[in-house]
């Protein structure tokens, strides 16, 4: 155990003796920061805030001026699809078929269309794994979950590139308003939530003009009939209303009744994609489509738009964003996020009244959150349970990995259940404990650790660096070198003596190992500690 | 059974992991004596389409709202006839030689008394047996294991045969999620990571607070329950008469028939089976949900076969968060219901009788004019299998604001 470590514990139980809370120490208080809003803190992450100073660092993340890696920026560019419009997406990527196909066309068809959604995916590994912006991929990944789409819903698959990079990616550092709004007219969401299919019923006309169009084809009143019982089923479809209220602003249950979730579908009727030829895969308002009349919303009369009926839908965007609902339970998940998985209700009190000051700017209240006196809390520190995505990127970047493709990652992440863009529930992936640490699951986290380690994820290779100047010690002390490089929190002393046990009798049996051999078995095991698996 | 005399028993026959030692043939034999009832739950993800699995093949409103979706009732390919009133799914025909022995109970028109048509929701409701409830966050099946038993680590009481555990499992009783089979064969890691969590020691005193001990915790348990489970599945469980099909609920079905022979005092297994969410292209014959239904029948048969004379004590159990509307819709398919069905096999159940009672397909005989109607709380179903099959005396309070009743004829 280091000198450093042994104060921390003994200060811990002297603290707990008089019952009271410790502090955190000036090098604890970095690594929690660090913990919290990045993947993964790496030593030379930890020199560079303590230099810099943790909220003079912060700003800088968010004043968007950190310069990109050059590596990341290599390898996002051989990600074709990256920068693509719906639009070019579909041009580019969806080939016709011809209609005798052999099965080969038909096999690099399909893998032409699935390269978007596999370049999207990979992106946010990779982005998680190097990028320099890392305040900002903590950030994507807090909205990326928020406010989630799944491409294995129709064609999400080809609008999710735009929706990572429009939607989520360019509001993360803006305001939470029009973060709300670019998802609401997103082609992705829109398609997700149903929207587009939601609309008033027919009218007796329009249905009369299905069933003669349709016994004229068919020359059929059965026919005829059926046209019109199937058409006369469409109508409201409120599966977008209900999850924008519960869980994109105001929280399931908060403010608004069944009512209100009914007239903010009609309000949104007509919010769809346009298939156009010439103008197709971009958000159109369908006059057609609309619900026409008032609209009562959390008691407030939507008076009817006849000019311009969007401005209805719009009226209920402003409103959600300007709510007090909307504040405190976004301000809920962000302390929930990124302090505890029991957030106390004062301080979330006190991150919404910054969040209703500042209109919901988000970089006001990210500041208001490491500013809190109850972040730098010493029982925050290392309480939160990594989910998947954390737990795997946060190896990576421990190990400096090299990643020549993601496959290997994507297989081990859905292995956890975290399969990235895939998430079942439009609730997005869970980031409590609660949801992720099932007896059983740890096998998974540590076969990823060993397999990393040993080279065997397809795909990634741990550069020998890590091992760097190992030989210069005795082997008994490498553990505490990998330590230091891979947590920097350090482990307990119980997993150490445990460790220690481990190593002194595989060097019995092994007198002298190599550092090619016994390292990485090393590595390995503090991957996959108990300590590791927490941030 | 008292639950102080279960554990008794669980001691006597020496189910902890002391046993582990014993060669298994040992095991087996005290097993033959002391068999101990075991719920297998097959949840069905995404809300199954209730009407065209037990089909009322009487009533023309059925055909009428279904035109292109009704099983006919009589010819080539028609439903499995139950009795004079119900059929089932012809995909379903491996479970017909259970019916007519007695061993299959369908209840119809089950479900939740809660309208929500959102399926997490509803699967959330019905996993923690609390409608409308968001504070209870214990599985119901975690607070039977844990207010019967105490011995937390003693015994493989229960597993999910999947990554993460079912709602249903999750909770303070530790319940192990057995994962893919590339990480049990990794032995040697098993061993190693074990090691470091402490695998076979006591829990200690930890240094990070709650939080951290929770994960040593679940780390430990892994290791153990893990390394137990495989022991099972590599002893060879003689001859097996059962055919199962080669999918993957097949192999997750035989290796909970391998835990349950071994006498390992299993109780409660869960699967989850994903994709019954058919709103477009369901299928009659062919298709999404006649493949799911012919995988089902196909593995459950096989998983009954395969579990012989501990068929008797061992209850399966589908189940959904919701039916499906009775109309079908205009894309060959059927939208969010409410009202749904669910299979009750094995253990002590009356089979060969189609419990519950139906409520018609009339306008106002649906739920809003739409969905099967709930004439059944699944909660009841809930408390019966819990009474009945585990003979466990459910606590005033354990689900939170309603009184169960039994469920009229469903066990002999």
């Amino acid at each position: 155990m280091s000198p450093r470590h042994m104060t921390a514990i003994v200060l811990m139980f002297a603290c707990a003796a008089f019952g009271q809370e410790r502090t955190l120490t000036e090098d604890e208080r970095v690594l929690h920061f660090l913990n919290r809003f990045t993947l993964g803190a790496t030593p030379e992450l930890a020199r560079e805030v303590k230099a810099t100073g943790i909220r003079a660092w912060l700003d800088l993340q968010l004043d968007g001026k950190v310069e990109e890696s050059r590596y990341l920026i290599k390898q996002l560019a051989e990600l074709k699809s990256l920068g693509l419009t719906s639009r070019q997406v579909m041009e580019q990527y969806i080939l016709p078929l011809p209609k005798d196909a052999t099965p080969k066309q038909r096999r690099e068809r399909n893998q032409r269309r699935n390269l978007p959604r596999r370049e999207l995916r990979d992106s946010v590994v990779l982005c998680g794994v190097y990028g320099t912006n890392q305040v900002r991929e903590v950030a994507a990944d807090f909205f990326r979950n928020h406010f989630t789409v799944a491409v294995d819903k129709g064609r999400v698959r080809e609008y999710a590139t735009e929706y990572e990079r429009e939607v989520v990616r360019a509001h993360v550092f803006g305001n939470f308003g029009d973060m709300l709004h670019a998802s609401a007219t997103s082609p992705a969401m829109l398609v997700y939530l149903d929207n587009v299919v939601s609309r008033r019923p027919p009218t007796k006309a329009e249905l009369k003009k299905i069933e003669m169009r349709v016994r004229l084809a068919t020359k059929s009143k059965d026919a005829g009939q059926e046209a019109v019982d199937i058409a006369s089923q469409r109508g409201l479809n409120e599966n977008y209303a209900r999850e924008i209220l519960e869980l994109h602003t105001l929280g399931v249950d908060n403010y608004y009744t069944q009512r209100d979730v009914e007239n903010v579908a009609m309000a949104l009727t007509g919010w769809t994609v346009s298939n156009d030829k010439e103008e197709g895969h971009v958000f159109r308002f369908n006059p057609a489509m609309h619900y026409d009349g008032e609209k009562v919303f959390l008691n407030r009369r939507i008076a009817r738009n006849k000019k311009n009926p969007v401005a209805e839908g719009e009226k209920i965007l402003a409103i959600l964003t300007r709510h007090k609902g909307t504040a405190h339970y976004l301000s809920f998940k962000l302390c929930r996020y990124f302090v505890r998985d029991d957030p106390s209700p004062e301080m979330v009190e006190r991150i919404a009244a910054v969040w209703l000051k500042s209109k919901g700017d988000l970089p006001t209240v990210y500041r208001a959150i490491v500013d809190d006196p109850e972040f730098f809390e010493a029982r925050n520190y290392r309480s939160k349970f990594k989910r998947p995505y954390e737990f795997v990127v946060s190896a990576l970047r421990a190990t400096r990995a090299e990643i020549k493709h993601v496959n290997g990652i994507h297989r081990a992440l859905t292995a956890m259940s975290e399969n990235l863009y895939y998430c079942k529930d439009p609730t997005g992936y869970y980031d409590q404990a609660e949801a992720w640490q099932d007896p059983g699951a740890f096998a998974v986290r540590w076969k990823f650790a060993n397999d990393l380690v040993q080279g065997r994820i397809p795909g990634v290779t741990v550069p020998g660096a890590l091992y760097d100047g190992l030989r210069h010690w005795r082997a008994d002390r490498w553990k505490e070198q990998l330590v230091r490089r891979l947590v920097p929190s350090g482990l307990t002393p119980r997993t150490e003596t445990i460790l220690d046990e481990m190593i002194a009798r595989y060097l019995k049996k092994n007198p002298d190992p190599g550092v090619a051999k016994l390292a990485p078995l090393i590595a390995g095991l503090i991957l996959g500690s108990p300590e590791f698996q927490q941030q | 059974m008292t639950t102080a005399s279960r554990r008794t028993i669980l001691k006597a026959t020496g189910a902890g992991i002391a046993s582990l030692a014993l060669p298994f043939p040992v095991t087996q034999a005290f097993a033959g004596e002391t068999k101990k009832p075991t719920l297998v739950i097959l949840y069905l993800r995404g809300g199954m389409d209730a009407l065209n699995v037990v089909v009322p093949y009487k009533d023309q409103r059925y055909y009428d709202l279904r035109p292109t979706l009704a099983i006919p009732a009589e010819g080539d390919k028609s439903i499995i006839k139950l009795d004079s009133k119900f059929g089932i799914h012809p995909s379903l025909g491996a479970l017909k030689p259970f019916w007519d022995a007695g061993k299959l109970a369908p209840v119809i028109n089950v479900g939740s008394p809660h309208a929500t048509r959102s399926h997490f929701d509803a699967q959330d409701f019905m996993e923690y047996a609390a409608p409308g409830l968001r504070t209870v966050r214990d599985g119901w099946l975690n607070r039977y294991l844990a207010i019967s038993g105490s011995d937390n680590a003693a015994t493989l009481r229960a597993l999910a045969m999947q990554g993460l555990l079912p709602r249903s499992l999750r909770g303070k009783y530790s319940v192990l999620a057995v994962p893919e089979a590339n990480v049990l064969r990794d032995e040697k890691m098993l061993k190693m990571f074990g090691e470091l969590y402490g695998d076979g020691k006591m829990g200690g005193e930890g240094e990070m607070g709650q939080r951290e001990d929770g994960v040593v915790e679940a780390g430990r348990f892994t290791a153990e329950t893990l390394q137990r489970f495989k022991k099972i599945i590599a002893t060879p469980g003689g001859r097996i008469d059962a055919k199962y099909p080669k999918s993957r609920l097949a192999t997750k079905l035989r290796a909970i028939a391998q835990v349950i022979r071994s006498g390992e005092g299993l109780e409660v297994a869960a699967i989850d089976i994903n994709g019954w969410d058919t709103h477009a292209n369901q299928g009659k014959f062919d298709g999404a949900m006649p493949r799911l239904l012919q995988d089902v029948g196909d593995s459950v048969a096989a998983f009954m076969t395969h579990l012989g004379s501990h068929l008797d004590n061992t209850l399966i159990v589908t189940m959904t968060e919701f039916g499906r509307t009775c109309k079908e819709n205009g894309n060959y398919g059927t939208d969010h219901g409410h009202g749904g069905c669910m299979f009750l096999m094995g253990g002590g159940v009356k089979g060969g009788k189609v419990h519950g009672k139906w409520a018609g397909l009339g306008e106002r005989e649906m739920y809003q004019g739409r969905d099967l109607k709930v004439t059944t709380d699944f909660r009841d179903v809930f408390g019966e299998i819990l009474y009945r099959h585990f003979r466990f005396k459910v606590p005033k309070g354990f689900f939170p604001g309603y009184r169960h009743s039994s469920v009229r004829g469903l066990w002999t």
